[in-house]
């Protein structure tokens, strides 16, 4: 747990379907209690750091 | 060499004495470890026991015996091997790791101790041959103020300024001040840092101690020290929940984000000022030659 980190994106979480792709699983939600409720799922299962890009996407980021 | 049996006897006894003096278990927990401790205390007892029979051996004089000497204070080397092993290993198990260079500083302390004994015993042994025993025990009492002396080293305090910050998130970004330390995406944990989040600021007070706190490793025994101290609201599997400092660049300002279990924000800031100086992060710029014109060239 260093201060200088190597990461890597393990989830993309989103509302907005249209302007999210590429290669790391993307899990869509209905509304912001939805998304906040499979960020916080996920950040407890993956042991990643949930962050905010846009208001509709969250990315979870692990932290070595 | 009967002559000389008192003496280094005192010498020893004081040398062992100076150890355990040395040896006291403080906030930092280590060494707490009954085989520990007697693991220091037995070198302590052959360092004073090296340190002793110096002065006999040379007014003796028996050269061999200063050689061997010599090659028995090679062996403390092995001190600080053997504690920067241990505590790296046990440095994965901790919430908030101590860091490398707190890890080297404690280990180059327990090394520079051992020599502190032998000399301690060197210079009884020497005052108790061509004084008096009662002499030496003056000695030796000096000897140990020297020693708390030269043990003690510089605390966070007195080289930077310690205060609140206010710590506040705006929409995700989580600051100190005005200083940035993290996004945090979720709501869940926004709600937690507000609760349990304490901010401290430290502006340093000189040019050196910009520099100073600005280490990597002087920054993460601050937040060791706070963790091992107030505890720490984390555990393994919530990684946002993670005490960070981060330095505000104009101005070398240190924005540090703690999440003590005791939320006593005074206690706190005390523990802060009292964070040990890492000897591996100080930094003497105003001693270069680039910044002394005054002088001239050389």
């Amino acid at each position: 747990m260093g201060i200088s980190i190597q990461q890597y994106i393990l989830a993309v979480i989103t509302k907005n379907r249209s302007r999210i792709g590429g290669s790391a699983p993307i899990f869509y939600a209905e509304g912001e209690q939805e998304l906040q409720q499979i960020a916080f799922t996920l950040e407890k299962i993956l042991d990643g750091v949930v962050h905010e890009i846009t208001p509709d996407t969250l990315i979870i980021v692990k932290h070595s | 060499m009967a002559t000389y049996t008192i003496p280094v006897a005192v010498g020893v006894l004081v040398g062992v004495a100076a150890r355990l003096y040395m040896l006291r278990t403080d906030y930092r927990q280590y060494p707490t470890y009954p085989h520990g401790r007697i693991i220091h205390i037995a070198l302590g007892v052959i360092a004073s026991l090296v340190g002793a029979v110096v002065i006999p051996s040379i007014l003796k004089p028996d050269w061999t015996a200063v050689t061997f000497l010599g090659l028995a204070a090679q062996q403390f080397r092995e001190v600080r091997n053997m504690e920067r092993n241990m505590l790296q290993q046990l440095d994965a198990m901790e919430l908030v790791p101590r860091g490398v260079s707190y890890i080297e500083g404690i280990a180059q302390v327990f090394e520079g101790r051992n020599y502190l004994v032998m000399f301690t015993s060197l210079v009884v042994t020497f005052v108790a041959i061509q004084a008096s025993i009662w002499w030496a025990l003056v000695a030796g009492i000096v000897m140990f103020f020297i020693n708390g002396r030269l043990m003690s080293g510089k605390l966070l305090g007195q080289i930077a300024d310690v205060q609140e910050g206010k710590i506040g998130i705006d929409g995700h970004n989580l600051y100190v001040d005005d200083i940035y330390i993290m996004n945090i995406g979720l709501r869940a944990d926004q709600d937690v840092i507000l609760k349990h989040g304490v901010g401290v600021v430290i502006t340093p007070k000189s040019a050196g101690s910009l520099v100073t706190i600005a280490n990597l490793g002087q920054r993460q025994a601050i937040l060791h020290d706070v963790s091992s101290i107030h505890g720490v609201y984390r555990d393994s599997g919530e990684p946002a929940l993670v005490p960070l400092a981060k330095r505000n660049m104009q101005n070398g300002q240190l924005g540090v984000f703690l999440l003590p279990e005791e939320k006593d924000k005074s206690k706190v800031l005390t523990t802060v000022r009292y964070v040990p100086v890492l000897d591996s992060a100080v930094r003497l710029p105003r001693k270069a030659n680039a910044n002394q014109q005054t002088k001239g060239a050389r």
